[in-house]
């Protein structure tokens, strides 16, 4: 099973890194307030393992999914835990009394928590071109929230000989004092994983998989 | 000996006698598969994530597919001493969730639910109970004690199937 | 008399953002859309004097319609939204016959520049 090495764990990390900063000022700028980004965790899991990353089959998520494409194809999935989407709503919408709907969202948050999936999936995805210079599009966001292997099943089956592999970034956001956590995985379909390992490995200048 | 409760992954199938008991976590899109014999109180649970065998394009697993995951149940059911003639079928899952990120025209729940059905009316397995679609994730418990399932969805209260 | 504006964008979040930085500055905000077929719909009825437009909706994205809105009039005004990294979209949007771009999530001096170098 192909793998990242350490220093292609690194570039990984920087990608991150650089990812959440651009994204930290823009949430900051969005809403007016100071909000803080700091990468805690990149690695690379079998799909298999996903649904214990997350907290387990049946822990409660809410998950912004995009389709991505370009170089490289197949999903970006970036998850919240429940728990915390109403310090995330809060965080993005600071001077604004919800009405809730009938799942205890209003529209225009879920909207919010959308756009804030959209803005981190750009965030790195930009910061991986400027790394490995891969381009990779994101398209428009949907948001669920359920059981995070209820959501792993329905998104892996659409994805056509995927590559049972997830790049995956860790993320802590902090505003108002509050930590919120996110995590952003990229699921390629089928060669795109190769062409994301040969692009790292190009980049950093070390022989093909590590 | 102690009952135990088995947890049928997505892609697997699995086999029991009462006083043990099944737990599929998290179906979504995937149809959770029960077949009951009242008489021996045998079952089992498969874990379906797509409608046919025939779409398989590498490691092939029997599990996954409809079809081959409920020959395989009926199979190993047998082994356990059931008669097909005796086993019910109840469905659950098949969820669409996603509006936007389908491949394919009809939802693959929708896609799922149907091969079972389809499967099962070839064996003469009549379908006595199920829960199928909407846009939420399912967690069940399968009993064998009387065939019933618990019913668990994000938000909602448990109901028996 | 204040300049008329039509927003095109599937996130009900950004609109809200848009409409609060553009009327705050005395703009008025006679439609909101939220794919480019509507967005061309609204464009032909309202007739405003800019359209800000996202690139990436449901339905119909935005390059398709700035093409479709330039057709129907060449003087048109529209104004792109991108998100970060999606510069080579923002491109062929240009080239589609938007007359400039402002990057999501948005800042307001940004916006209000963008609009009134648009309008000018």
């Amino acid at each position: 099973m192909p793998s990242l090495n350490e220093f292609q764990l690194d570039a990984l990390r920087e990608v991150g890194n650089v990812g959440a900063g651009n994204a930290a000022t823009a949430l900051s700028q969005l809403t007016g307030q100071r909000i803080d980004l700091s990468v805690s965790k990149v690695c690379v899991l079998p799909t298999d393992a996903i649904a214990e990353f997350l907290g387990g089959s049946d822990s409660n998520v809410a998950s912004v999914c995009l389709p991505v494409y370009g170089d490289v194809t197949g999903l970006v999935l970036v998850f919240f835990p429940l728990d915390q989407i109403n310090e995330l709503t809060r965080m993005l919408l600071p001077n604004f009394t919800p009405v809730p709907g009938p799942d205890g969202l209003s529209d225009i948050e879920k909207s919010a928590l959308r756009e804030l999936g959209s803005i981190l999936t750009g965030a790195y995805l930009s910061a991986l071109f400027r790394f490995i210079n891969i381009q990779i599009l994101h398209g428009v966001p949907e948001l669920v929230m359920d059981m995070a292997q209820a959501i792993l099943d329905s998104v892996l089956v659409e994805l056509e000989e995927k590559e049972d592999l997830a790049i995956v970034i860790e993320t802590e956001l902090i505003a108002q004092n509050k930590k919120m956590t996110s995590k952003f995985l990229l699921l390629p379909e089928a060669g795109s994983l190769e062409r994301l390992f040969k692009a790292f490995a190009n980049t950093l200048g070390l022989p093909g998989n590590g | 000996m102690g009952e135990k409760e088995w947890a049928v992954g997505i892609a697997e199938v699995k086999v029991a006698s009462f006083p043990d008991s099944f737990v599929a976590y998290g179906l979504g899109s995937c149809v959770g598969v029960t077949l009951f014999d009242p008489g021996k109180k045998n079952g089992g649970l498969a874990h379906v994530m797509l409608p046919s065998s025939a779409l398989f394009t590498r490691g092939f697993v029997p599990g996954k597919y409809a079809d081959t995951a409920i020959d395989l149940l009926v199979r190993e059911l047998k082994g356990l001493g059931s008669d097909a003639g005796q086993l019910r079928a109840k469905l659950v899952g098949g969820a669409n969730m996603f509006k936007h990120i389908v491949s394919h025209p009809v939802p693959i729940g929708v896609r799922n639910a149907t091969a079972a059905r389809e499967k099962l009316r070839n064996l003469s397995i009549p379908i006595v109970g199920e829960d199928l679609g909407g846009e939420f994730g399912r967690t069940i418990q399968f009993s064998l004690e009387d065939g019933r399932i618990k019913i668990k969805k994000l938000n909602q209260p448990e109901f028996w199937l | 008399m204040a300049q008329r504006v039509l927003l095109v964008d599937d996130a009900s979040f950004m609109r809200m953002m848009l409409k609060n930085i553009l009327a705050g500055a005395g703009y008025e905000i006679v439609g909101e859309a939220e794919n480019g077929a509507k967005g061309i719909e609204l464009y032909k009825t309202l007739k405003p004097d800019l359209v800000i437009m996202d690139i990436i909706m449901p339905e119909m994205g935005g390059i398709d319609a700035v093409r479709e809105i330039v057709k129907a009039n060449p003087m048109a005004k529209v104004l792109m939204c991108s998100s970060m990294g999606q510069q080579s979209l923002v491109v062929e949007a240009i080239q589609a016959g938007a007359k400039d771009f402002i990057v999501k999530p948005f800042q307001p001096s940004n916006v209000l520049e963008a609009v009134k170098k648009t309008l000018n």
